[in-house]
């Protein structure tokens, strides 16, 4: 099987899911060049976190096609998920067990049983004092710090995170962002993370969409996005992303 | 061989826990003893009554009662891991990697039966200790694990579909006490009403508590029937539980 090359890392076309009467996703679509940044910007309940949802295999849309690394996900979501890394919006660490077992399970999950994969990790993300200390001991900027090392384990091609700040303090924030910037650029990685920070996303992402009420409501690079809203607006100043969303998904930042 | 390592490395999450609580290791060792010498106390005259049979020590009836009885009570509520792995996102983390689904009930199950062989293994020291008499202790063991692994895998699959402690807890505490009493574990049935001889016939409990007295091919080829198939349904439930995320 060749997949060697592929232009996008993320090909998602009119994804629809609805829960009962609620239209969660209403048509989105997406695509993400390979080796780029790409941020999902929205308001709480817009859809971002059910479109990581079927983009990572954790459920099925009603409607829709889905490629991941080149890969059809309704038709092979164990290839997809050999080939992605995924960091969600709660917790995936058991708190019982330690720093290291935690990764020692994740490597065991994807039939790795090289130890020195988890070793490297515990040292790069700062956790190896304390890798033999149970996790629910770790403060939260640790415990996130976990989270991500888990979910680059089988070092993957795709990254995704979901709200990867969310909750944590500016100086673990700090370190976040250029962990991110990290993989990004010397490890080539293809990251799509979800945010309702817009000064995460300006500073990181180089391509955004934003989602409001389950749809895709603008999309384009951040400069793309800005230089579009002072044409229409018809501003002297070049508007700020904070401007765009609210112009995009207004009526939910204001409720 | 994957299946097989990937479902070890699960297990060791659950024994690390027992290991790492005392208290829940002290509770399981005194849980089984209280049972025995409680029920013990309570039911010693039961033998007396006509028609009951065998030898006439109650403790030679009741050992195996009170094994199978522990067995599906301590399994019964192996599902409520499952539902803390779902609110800590610890489940997602795991079905996002490409890891076989049913590991993920195997490893929880394994802990389950392993804690109540050792209970069993308790339980037959304690009765011989006080004189009973334990006709067939491997077929006992066979019999609790089974037992025990079925109702572990059944408690799983309803925890992943419900994802709700209140409804785990509400099934669990309507089952437990008709199932137990709906069969022989503490109770010969022909002494019993007929209905209650009826129901136990298609009762898994009473299957185990008839086999762990008198080993017979078919009650415990229904249990490892049991077993496979409830294994199945909780590896099934997990794809039922990702299609509604």
């Amino acid at each position: 099987m060749t997949r060697t090359v592929f232009e996008n890392a993320i090909e998602a076309g009119g994804l629809v899911k609805r829960y009962g009467e609620v239209q969660a996703l209403d048509g989105v679509d997406l695509h993400v060049e390979a080796g780029t940044v790409f941020g999902l910007l929205g308001p709480n309940g817009a859809g971002k976190s059910t479109t990581v949802r079927i983009l990572t295999t954790l459920t099925r849309p009603d409607a829709g096609t889905v490629r991941v690394a080149g890969i059809d996900a309704l038709k092979d979501p164990v290839g997809v998920r050999r080939a992605i890394g995924v960091v969600g919006q709660k917790h995936g660490t058991d708190p019982d067990a330690t720093g290291r077992e935690n990764l020692v399970l994740q490597a065991e999950l994807y039939g790795l049983r090289d130890r020195r994969r988890v070793e490297e990790l515990l040292e790069r993300f700062g956790l190896a004092d304390a890798a033999d200390r149970q996790a629910k001991t770790y403060s939260g900027g640790m415990m996130r710090r976990l989270d991500v090392a888990i979910g680059l384990i089988h070092t993957p091609r795709v990254l995704f995170l979901d709200e990867p700040t969310t909750g944590l303090d500016p100086e673990a924030r700090t370190a976040m962002w250029a962990e991110i910037e990290r993989l990004a650029g010397e490890e080539r990685m293809t990251i799509l993370l979800t945010t309702h920070y817009l000064e995460e996303a300006d500073r990181l992402a180089s391509q955004l969409a934003i989602v409001d009420q389950g749809r895709i409501v603008a999309r384009g690079t951040r400069d793309e996005l800005k230089a579009e809203m002072q044409a229409a607006t018809e501003s002297d100043t070049p508007p700020s992303l904070n401007d765009v969303y609210l112009r995009h998904a207004g009526r939910a930042v204001a409720a | 061989m994957t299946e097989i390592r990937q479902s070890w490395q699960v297990s060791l999450r659950y024994f690390r826990v027992l290991a790492r609580q005392p208290a829940f290791l002290l509770i399981t060792i005194v849980q089984p003893l209280i049972w025995l010498l409680l029920f013990g106390a309570l039911f010693k005259a039961v033998t007396q009554i006509p028609g009951f049979g065998g030898s006439g020590d109650y403790l030679d009836y009741l050992t195996p009662g009170i094994v199978v009885m522990l067995a599906v009570s301590s399994a019964g509520w192996t599902g409520m891991g499952f539902i803390e792995d779902i609110n800590s996102g610890v489940m997602d983390r795991m079905l996002v990697t490409p890891a076989w689904r049913g590991a993920f009930n195997v490893g929880s199950v394994a802990q389950c039966v392993v804690s109540v062989l050792l209970q069993t293994l308790l339980i037959i020291g304690l009765a011989l200790l006080m004189g009973a008499e334990v006709a067939h202790a491997g077929a006992l063991l066979l019999v609790a694990a089974l037992l025990a692994a079925s109702f572990a895998s059944l408690s799983n699959g309803l925890g992943v579909l419900t994802r709700q402690r209140e409804s785990l807890i509400g099934a669990v505490s309507l089952l437990l006490l008709p199932l137990t009493f709906l069969s022989s574990a503490l109770m010969q049935l022909s002494l019993a009403p007929g209905w209650i001889e009826t129901v136990a016939r298609f009762n898994p409990v009473d299957w185990a508590a008839v086999a762990a007295r008198d080993p017979e091919p078919l009650r415990i080829g229904l249990l490892a029937a049991l077993t496979v198939l409830s294994a199945w349904f909780a590896t099934r439930a997990f794809a039922v539980y990702q299609r509604s995320l």
